[in-house]
């Protein structure tokens, strides 16, 4: 199918699986409404080209698109990283890497010889204790990027988690504020148990992101979120929450009537159940569309789920399809050749009829003939006996000829009658299959 | 397959732009191209990037509207965001190569090529 092909399939407007994968994708994205337009329509390029390839090396369309979706990524996961590129308006991460480049470049000094003398500047000051000294003046970007951000040098040898985050919101005039679970037992341990260092001078994302990559997000169930002037904590799980979001998702034109939309709402629930708590969801049947209120993470595996179903389901269909028509063919094909031979057996015993009626007509009027002449030599005794015995023998010979071509005659008439009938019965049955079609 | 890292990723992506303007998709494929298969930088780490790079200003943006072949001319084709390189990128690009070319060099003090060739005949021997 050719991208012109494949377009008008699925003209701008329309729900397909396209479309449906990216409002879960849009719906994920924490960032302002004009940016996550231009996010979905990068996306939407960047799928429909991707798709278009796929089709080009011979993959049917339905596993073009869910190869170049899978190829996405856990939907989620690009949903916060996307939002979090938004987000930082600074070069957090990338700071980071290049302080870490600056650390492995550091860390080949063996011995007190530096390996950079010729590039390097003396250490301005110390950051992790054992590991490293800072800004080594080897990447002078960092320098450049330094004066983009102001900076801060903490001092903090072993401190939690809550007072190295209260630290850098002090440092940086934010407010650092604990949702329910933070304040509660659920991050406890991870807020007030987990000591390490924050030594060094860092930007304000420079040192959140120290805190990020200390301890992962997903293993500490933890989530920070930065807006103008407040750093949250919150969990996961009150993350997933606060971004439960209804969305419809039509139930697929092979499901038909309320109870079996019901079994299949009962199926998709069960399939997530599988992976996920369902603690934040609710999964209803209305009116032939399937309403999902739900977390982000769980309307992108329903859609998984619901979008490669669907496409096994559709594959079966269409190879069903394909059977029942190279069954109907092979059938046509058979029933074409019973009706030619019906035909050309009608046409030969149509010409025996003809034949067989004028010869069954010329001995009647032989026998007709034999008898007048027998009548004729009843009344006339000149007539040997001799001739009055032949004109008897003609005549029942064709009287006897008569009656065989007269019964051959009416036996063709009888198979030609057979044939007619199957002829038509044929026909009734090829107007039943087209009926039923 | 190697999955680049994220320092890499910016070094691959600015060269790639560099070259000239380009777009997600087609950059994607031309890292692959250039790699020749060996390098893959996922749709999740390059579209983070190449927006952290627009805010960096290291790129300009501008969207272009695509018509598939033989469509309507009326209608609404999808949207593609092309990204050109900016003077300070073309800056960083070649800060970013002095200090591969600087690390490459470090690293090729370590393994000399008599290092490398004792090293494998170890290997082969053990």
């Amino acid at each position: 199918m050719s991208q012109a092909d494949f377009q008008s399939a699925h003209p701008t407007g329309t729900k397909d699986s396209i479309s449906s994968w990216l409002d879960v994708l849009t719906g994920m994205l924490a960032i302002p409404e004009s940016q996550r337009t231009q996010v979905r329509d990068e996306f939407e390029d960047h799928l429909r080209s991707r798709i278009d390839d796929l089709l080009i090396v011979g993959k049917p369309e339905p596993e073009a698109i869910r190869i170049a979706i899978a190829e996405l990524g856990e939907t989620a996961e690009l949903a916060k990283l996307i939002s979090k590129a938004h987000q930082h308006a600074h070069p957090r991460r990338r700071t980071m890497n290049i302080a870490m480049i600056t650390v492995a470049i550091a860390g080949l000094s063996i011995g007190g010889i530096s390996l950079l003398t010729n590039q390097s500047a003396p250490p301005t000051n110390q950051t992790i204790p054992g590991m490293i000294p800072t800004l080594v003046a080897v990447d002078s970007e960092h320098i450049e990027l330094k004066a983009e951000e102001p900076t801060h040098t903490f001092s903090l040898e072993l401190a939690s988690v809550n007072e190295r985050l209260t630290e850098i919101a002090q440092a940086f005039d934010y407010e650092l504020v604990l949702s329910n679970h933070a304040r509660g037992q659920k991050l406890q341990s991870f807020l007030w148990h987990h000591k390490g260092p924050l030594n060094g001078e860092f930007t304000f994302n420079q040192a959140i992101e120290y805190i990020e990559n200390f301890y992962d997000e997903m293993y500490y169930n933890y989530d920070i979120v930065i807006s103008d002037d407040t750093i949250l904590i919150q969990s996961e799980e009150e993350r997933q929450r606060g971004l439960v979001d209804m969305q419809v998702y039509p139930t697929p034109e092979w499901v038909l009537g309320h109870s079996d939309q019901e079994a299949y709402a009962e199926t998709i629930r069960s399939l997530l159940e599988v992976k996920f708590d369902l603690q934040y969801t609710s999964i209803k049947v209305l009116n032939g569309a399937l309403i999902i209120a739900a977390p982000p993470k769980i309307h992108a595996e329903a859609h998984r789920i619901m979008s490669e179903v669907n496409a096994v389901i559709k594959h079966s269909q269409e190879q069903r399809l394909e059977r029942q028509q190279a069954e109907e063919h092979e059938r046509n094909l058979r029933r074409n050749k019973l009706v030619e031979e019906i035909i050309r057996e009608r046409e030969v015993l149509r010409q025996s009829i003809a034949i067989n009626s004028e010869r069954r007509d010329g001995f009647r009027m032989k026998a007709f003939y034999a008898e007048r002449a027998l009548a004729d030599y009843k009344n006339n005794a000149e007539v040997s006996q001799e001739k009055a015995q032949e004109l008897e023998k003609q005549y029942d010979s064709n009287v006897r000829l008569t009656d065989q071509f007269t019964q051959q005659v009416s036996e063709d008439e009888r198979r030609l009658e057979y044939l007619l009938g199957r002829l038509i019965e044929s026909e009734y049955i090829h107007l039943d299959d087209a009926l039923n079609q | 397959m190697l999955t680049l890292k994220q320092d890499h990723s910016e070094l691959v992506v600015l060269s790639v732009l560099a070259q000239g303007p380009s777009y997600g998709y087609a950059i994607s494929k031309d890292i692959a191209a250039r790699s020749e298969g060996n390098f893959k930088l996922s749709p999740s780490g390059m579209y983070p990037l190449l927006t952290k790079l627009e805010k960096l200003g290291l790129v300009t943006t501008n969207w272009e509207e695509v018509k598939a072949a033989g469509a309507d001319p009326d209608s609404t084709g999808r949207k593609r965001k092309w990204y050109t390189l900016s003077p300070k990128g073309h800056k960083q690009l070649a800060k970013r190569i002095e200090l591969h070319a600087q690390m490459q060099s470090i690293l090729n003090g370590f393994v000399s090529p008599t290092q490398h060739a004792t090293h494998l005949e170890e290997n082969a021997a053990g």
